[in-house]
């Protein structure tokens, strides 16, 4: 019975053996087939890059991060690291720039090339030297890098127009920041509801993002005026009258505004928008006059991450450099001449690390050391006021130290801004000439409050 | 006899198309969506921390998507894609398509992910949060504590739980300023399409700090991917 059913299954399935061995021959000219390229893509030519997609400020081939050390003591030795990136690994996944540093040799000006050590540490390409500063004061270091990446045939020069220069001081004037004293709370100056009426702000929140106003300046004249993204407005308050005036424009809850000295107020957009005649987007500049009419479009602003405004139209950029987006009859400028024209900051920070840092004032000849026995957080504001100097450290909180015109230590106040909306602490926070600190705060209830804190 | 020929010719044809169609099943499973070009990138058997912050950097300026996880990086909002979708990725694609992750949850192999191609990866907010299945670490922070005492590097990352500012999002440090604050990619309201046109109130900007002050915030970790 079981050999009849084995004959009987074998006659049924003999048929489909050449079947079963025409399948796998066929599975076979598949294999050879797709192994041939037969369905792959087509074969591109070696690649080559479009250098025309880049450009040096807003969208670089190769990223040079490098943190300048600002002022230096004589004598000193001290590092610079200089950390390259290419932006086209899409098309040289392998790109590896160079970087040759060249430095001034004081006695005869010239600049000689340096060899950087390269180090690989977390993956991050740096490269690094040890420089001593010389024993001389106000003789700076200076120094520029020429970059060359040989896959994409990029060679450019770091910063792109002069050099990076280095203060070299005799001494210091040493501040200890003591520990931060008890939180305190500015004098109230004005508290708006959250709305889209004439005195309130807009308040925006969805996913993870609650929008509200971005920044905020204050006058002489008692004028301040707020940005107010989801309204699409600037808000200008006058603290006389008690009345406010709106004047609509595009913006984003990235963006600064500043009152100039001829009286009229400059608003910037830092996200921006894309205009006639340009690309991509790029960030706005927008100004209201001193006849408070109506608000006009300045131009493009030509900077990859700016900071905030000035009191003089400029924008401090990334690389710390200062753009002026607008020439002297109030005209915008073009990307060329934002480029080839820009400014240095009158005045230098330098975060050492969580309780070290240094600030210089080169024209006054005043450079300052602070060292604290817990971290002092970031530097948010070192300005230059009537009768000194402000420092703004942040942390959790606002640590904020009036010093005099030498950099000594006159007080300290420290503020904690409630934040229920998007922070900025370069754009929320103003230091006035006269050493008054202003800063915004949020709640989900109560709305925005601007607040003054005065020198104890 | 005729049947064996008709049978051989069956299984010769049955047999090509098998391992054809398995070669186009196994290209697709790469490809995810079924985009035009259909080109997710490539398996690459390394990727740097400077790398992962050239490309998060190309998000600048594009717009932000719940869920996303394309970009053309014009600096530009693209039109809306019949299959992709509106353009832009969310904060755990963005940090997961830089940080080249697999697709294949734990693995710490690298994938070269084209910024076009529509993927978002396995991973949340929350799942970085938590280790990322073990492709990444924590380097400072908890639910009680922040990063305020720790430096963070090129590369790294941020990522919180805490309502309101920083529910459940990811930021990636690019580099540091000369007062020590962090650059880092930060998602923005950019005040466009707030009516719903477009849905691009929200859009992706290499900035100082973030909107949030992550560093000092408790609840807020910074995290390494692994092996860096």
């Amino acid at each position: 019975m079981k050999l009849a059913l084995s004959s009987q299954l074998k006659n049924r399935l003999l048929p489909w053996r050449d079947f079963a061995l025409c399948l796998l021959i066929g599975v076979v000219i598949g294999v050879v087939t797709i192994s041939n390229g037969f369905f792959a893509q087509p074969v591109h030519a070696a690649p080559t890059l479009d250098l025309s997609l880049f450009d040096d400020e807003m969208n670089p081939a190769i990223y040079v991060d490098h943190l300048s050390p600002v002022v230096v003591k004589e004598g000193e030795t001290f590092d610079l690291e200089f950390v390259l990136s290419c932006a086209y690994i899409d098309i040289f996944p392998d790109c590896s720039p160079n970087g040759t540093l060249f430095v001034a040799d004081a006695p005869n000006g010239k600049f000689t090339p340096i060899q950087l050590e390269e180090d690989n540490q977390t993956g991050l390409r740096v490269f690094r030297t040890t420089l001593v500063a010389p024993m001389k004061k106000g003789q700076s270091v200076e120094y520029y890098l020429e970059v060359f990446e040989p896959q994409g045939q990029v060679n450019f020069r770091y910063p792109s127009s002069g050099t990076v220069q280095v203060e070299v001081v005799e001494t210091f004037a040493e501040v200890l920041v003591p520990q931060s004293p008890e939180i305190t709370t500015g004098q109230l100056i004005l508290q708006l509801p959250w709305g889209n009426n004439e005195s309130s702000v807009g308040l925006f929140e969805h996913e993870t993002m609650i929008a509200g106003p971005g920044a905020f300046a204050t006058s002489t004249k008692g004028e301040i005026a707020l940005q107010d993204p989801v309204n699409q407005r600037v808000l200008l308050y006058n603290q006389e009258l008690h009345t406010f005036r709106s004047f609509a424009v595009h913006l984003s809850d990235s963006g600064d505004l500043e009152f100039q000295a001829d009286g009229s107020l400059l608003v910037a957009n830092f996200f921006g928008e894309k205009t006639d005649g340009e690309e991509s987007i790029l960030p706005q500049l927008y100004r209201i006059k001193a006849d408070r009419g109506a608000i006009e479009r300045v131009g493009p602003i030509f900077a990859r991450i700016p900071f905030y405004l000035t009191k003089d139209a400029s924008i401090l950029n990334r690389d710390d450099s200062l753009v002026k987006p607008m020439d002297a009859q109030g005209k915008g400028r073009s990307r060329e001449a934002q480029k080839n024209d820009r400014g240095k900051p009158p005045l230098g920070i330098r975060w050492l690390d969580e309780n070290h840092s240094r600030f210089s004032d080169p024209k006054a000849g005043v450079a300052i050391e602070t060292s604290s026995v817990s971290p002092s957080g970031f530097i948010s504001h070192f300005v230059k006021t009537n009768d000194g100097y402000v420092i703004v450290f942040r942390s959790d909180v606002m640590h904020v130290l009036w010093l005099d015109r030498e950099g000594k230590l006159l007080s300290d106040t420290t503020v904690k801004p409630e934040l229920y909306t998007e922070w900025n602490p370069y754009t929320l926070v103003k230091v006035t000439p006269d050493g008054e600190v202003w800063y915004m705060s949020s709640t989900q209830d109560g709305g925005i409050a601007i607040y003054e804190i005065t020198q104890p | 006899m005729k049947n064996k020929i008709v049978r051989m010719m069956i299984g010769l044809v049955f047999g090509f198309l098998l391992s054809v169609l398995t070669y186009h099943t196994v290209r697709a499973y790469t490809c995810l969506t079924q985009e035009t070009d259909c080109n997710a990138g490539s398996s690459i058997s390394s990727w740097t921390a400077s790398q992962a912050v050239s490309y998060v950097r190309t998000a600048h300026r594009e717009p932000y998507q719940l869920g996303g996880g394309w970009w053309n990086p014009n600096q530009d909002q693209d039109a809306y894609h019949s299959v992709k979708g509106y353009e832009g990725p969310d904060c755990s694609g963005l940090v997961f398509k830089s940080w080249a992750m697999s697709y294949s949850t734990g693995s710490t192999a690298y994938w070269s992910w084209n910024k076009t191609h529509d993927v978002h990866g396995p991973y949340q907010a929350s799942t970085f949060w938590g280790g990322c299945s073990g492709v990444c670490r924590t380097l400072c922070g908890s639910s009680t504590t922040n990063c305020s005492s720790y430096t963070l590097s090129a590369g790294d990352a941020f990522v919180g739980l805490n309502p309101p500012l920083f529910a459940n999002h990811t930021v990636m440090i690019t580099s540091r300023t000369t007062g020590g604050d962090y650059y880092v990619v930060d998602s923005n309201y950019n005040g466009y399409g707030a009516d719903g046109g477009g849905s691009y109130y929200n859009g992706w900007r290499e900035t100082t700090s973030g909107r949030a002050n992550y560093k000092n915030t408790n609840g807020v970790k910074g995290i390494r991917r692994n092996p860096w």
